[in-house]
């Protein structure tokens, strides 16, 4: 699925195909959920594609990603096949972060290194053993203040199991990721890294929802304390939902 | 003789382990060995603990210990330390521990 629709909509357009109102199309430019363009005169026009990509459900698109049996068709846009394409994409999410002037420059700082942490890992820890499909679904709306971020590969129990081999549920490999120290540096190097994504969350300003196997983290609101728990579905891999 | 890198030159968003040990591979030819080097944060937006912990701990290792942090106040950069401080007994918890200890003065 590709959008290569760049049709022009004017506020009324865009709001019948939204289905609000046009006060709320305003309300959405000043707040700075969905931004208007401006044509020469000064009038306000909205790309259809732009439209299109504000009615995805990322969260959805993402955990259809993770969980599904079937490879699900997702915009390629989102997908990341190796690292260097999540790196680049990341900068540019760093990069709008700062010019949006949604976010102040340490929670673009704070929010790159956390959504850094988890894509790198997704990409290290699966390196030559992806069950089917390599590469992560990365996604991000500013205007709505959320990333998503999913991959199809092992799970964090499967890799954390190489340097912590009696670890038996998913629920305790997740408590173990996110709260203990991991030391061991064979086979593979562990840098703690969603450590510090825990440390950077209870900090405050950010929730996250983060699931692999049938375990779930969870900081439903801003400023909670961690919540290890069981879900009633299984994610193949891993799957993290950032609001801040 | 106090050497300086300046980690701007690596990007404004220093991700990832291969691109911390990239880093570290592209610098060491540049640095003398029996010198002491200062890592500065200045104009870098954010940093991961992996890219930071593989680029820190193989510099360290390549000058006995001889590593110091700028003071900084990159938010990316002062919510890391502490961990990767605690996860560490070698080279990396001392250049840490002094860089948190001036960062506070």
């Amino acid at each position: 699925m590709a959008y290569t629709n760049d049709k022009k909509l004017k506020i009324g357009e865009a709001a019948a195909f939204l289905g609000v109102t046009v006060q709320t199309l305003r309300n959405w430019e000043k707040s700075g959920k969905l931004a208007a363009q401006k044509s020469e005169g000064g009038h306000r026009y909205y790309f259809q594609k732009d439209l299109e990509r504000f009615t995805v459900d990322l969260p959805s698109l993402g955990l259809a990603w993770a969980s599904s049996a079937q490879l699900p068709q997702i915009p390629q846009e989102y997908y990341c096949e190796r690292q260097d394409r999540f790196t680049s994409r990341l900068e540019k999410m760093a990069l709008q972060l700062l010019h949006a002037g949604v976010v102040g420059r340490d929670m673009a700082s704070l929010l790159t290194a956390v959504v850094g942490e988890i894509g790198d890992n997704s990409f290290m820890h699966n390196v030559g053993n992806w069950p089917d499909v390599h590469g992560i679904f990365f996604a991000y709306d500013i205007g709505k203040r959320m990333i998503v971020l999913a991959d199809r590969g092992q799970g964090v129990r499967a890799t954390l199991s190489r340097v912590r081999p009696q670890i038996a549920t998913d629920t305790e490999a997740l408590r173990i990721a996110f709260t203990e120290i991991v030391s061991g540096r064979a086979p593979e190097k562990r840098g703690n890294g969603l450590k510090v994504v825990r440390r950077i969350v209870e900090r405050g300003s950010i929730t996250l929802l983060f699931r692999s196997g049938v375990a779930r983290v969870l900081y439903p609101q801003k400023s909670s304390s961690l919540i290890v728990e069981t879900a009633t579905d299984n994610i193949r891999g891993t799957y993290a939902v950032i609001t801040f | 003789m106090m050497q300086t890198i300046e980690l701007k030159n690596f990007g404004k968003v220093l991700v990832s382990r291969p691109a911390g040990l990239e880093a570290f591979n592209a610098i060491r030819p540049t640095l003398d060995k029996n010198a002491s080097v200062q890592i500065d944060f200045s104009d870098v937006l954010s940093v991961t603990p992996s890219w930071f912990d593989e680029f820190l701990t193989n510099l360290a290792d390549y000058l006995d210990g001889r590593v110091d942090l700028l003071p900084t106040n990159n938010a990316s950069v002062l919510a890391m330390l502490p961990v990767l401080q605690s996860a560490r007994q070698d080279f990396v918890a001392d250049i840490i521990q002094r860089f948190l200890k001036q960062n506070q003065g």
